[in-house]
């Protein structure tokens, strides 16, 4: 048995992940709730952090398109009304801080539930059609959909460096 | 009164502008450590600085440290807002010298809240 096999016992529960992103969307995103769906089959965005330490894995963010716009417009709501001059459309640096932001604060959260001690990453958000990654280290995943778009979530562990 | 939030993260910089500036404080902005301290050393004083952990070039425990190393900034409250929320690293920082530890995500309210345990906000405005 290979020690990422082993280590399955130590990915976060679905529940505990759900309830971090729930917790995390109602504070910056919106009440509106994120919903079951089934699995996307292409994303534009992926957004993610990494944890190395006595827990080491991967947290990422896989978003469309029009999802990133939506949740960046929203966590960002109270700037552009406060700015007549603010585009429709967010810029791209703005909607990549906004999810990076999301990826760092879901990281955060989640390392404070694994065993201590380990180092966050800074997020890494990259535009791209990939799907989340298929391999054969043990992961935990939600798919979910928030205003018709898609949002999943997977959480995977990484050997230790 | 002034309100320094120091966060690489211009969306999460944005909203702590907001929550401040609401209950009428003055706010600048810096991307980390380092530029938070030059924006000290430039002046004027901030009552209060909001500091993320995990920020590049220097993290939000380092920039403590250092403000607590100099005794003309010793009167400037410290907050750190963060994802960084392990017990040892709240304990450390604490004891490096911040005076408040927010986890995020957080509510407006929170914030406002430890602002008024701080006696630097009472009835939605400065003290």
């Amino acid at each position: 048995m290979s020690t990422l096999e082993s280590s399955e016992q130590l990915l976060p529960s679905t529940d505990d992940l759900m309830a971090l992103l729930e917790q995390m969307w109602d504070s910056f995103v919106s009440p509106m709730p994120l919903l079951p769906a089934a699995p996307a089959p292409a994303h534009d965005w992926s957004t993610s952090v990494s944890v190395d330490g006595a827990w080491s894995g991967r947290i990422t963010l896989y978003l469309s398109d029009a999802g990133a716009q939506l949740i960046a417009g929203r966590m960002l709501a109270s700037v552009i009304a406060a700015d007549p001059a603010a585009p429709a459309a967010l810029a791209e640096e703005d909607l990549r801080d906004a999810i990076g932001e999301l990826a760092n604060i879901l990281g955060g959260n989640l390392k404070s539930l694994m065993p201590e001690p380990s180092v966050l990453s800074l997020p890494v958000v990259e535009h791209s059609p990939a799907a989340p990654a298929d391999d054969a280290a043990p992961r935990c995943r939600l798919d979910l959909a928030w205003q018709g778009e898609p949002v999943t979530v997977h959480v995977q562990l990484i050997a230790s460096n | 009164m002034r309100a320094l939030v120091i966060d690489d993260s211009r969306t999460m910089r944005s909203i702590l502008r907001r929550v401040l500036t609401d209950v009428g404080f003055e706010v600048a902005e810096a991307g980390d450590g380092q530029q938070a301290l030059d924006a000290l050393a430039d002046g004027p004083t901030p009552a209060i600085c909001l500091i993320d952990w995990n920020m590049p070039v220097m993290d939000g425990y380092t920039f403590v440290t250092r403000v607590r190393a100099i005794p003309e900034w010793r009167n400037i409250t410290l907050m750190m807002v963060t994802t960084e929320s392990s017990h040892n690293n709240i304990v450390k920082a604490l004891a490096a010298g911040a005076h408040e530890y927010v986890i995020k995500p957080f509510t407006p309210e929170a914030i406002i809240e430890k602002l008024e345990l701080l006696g630097l906000v009472r009835d939605g405005a400065p003290a």
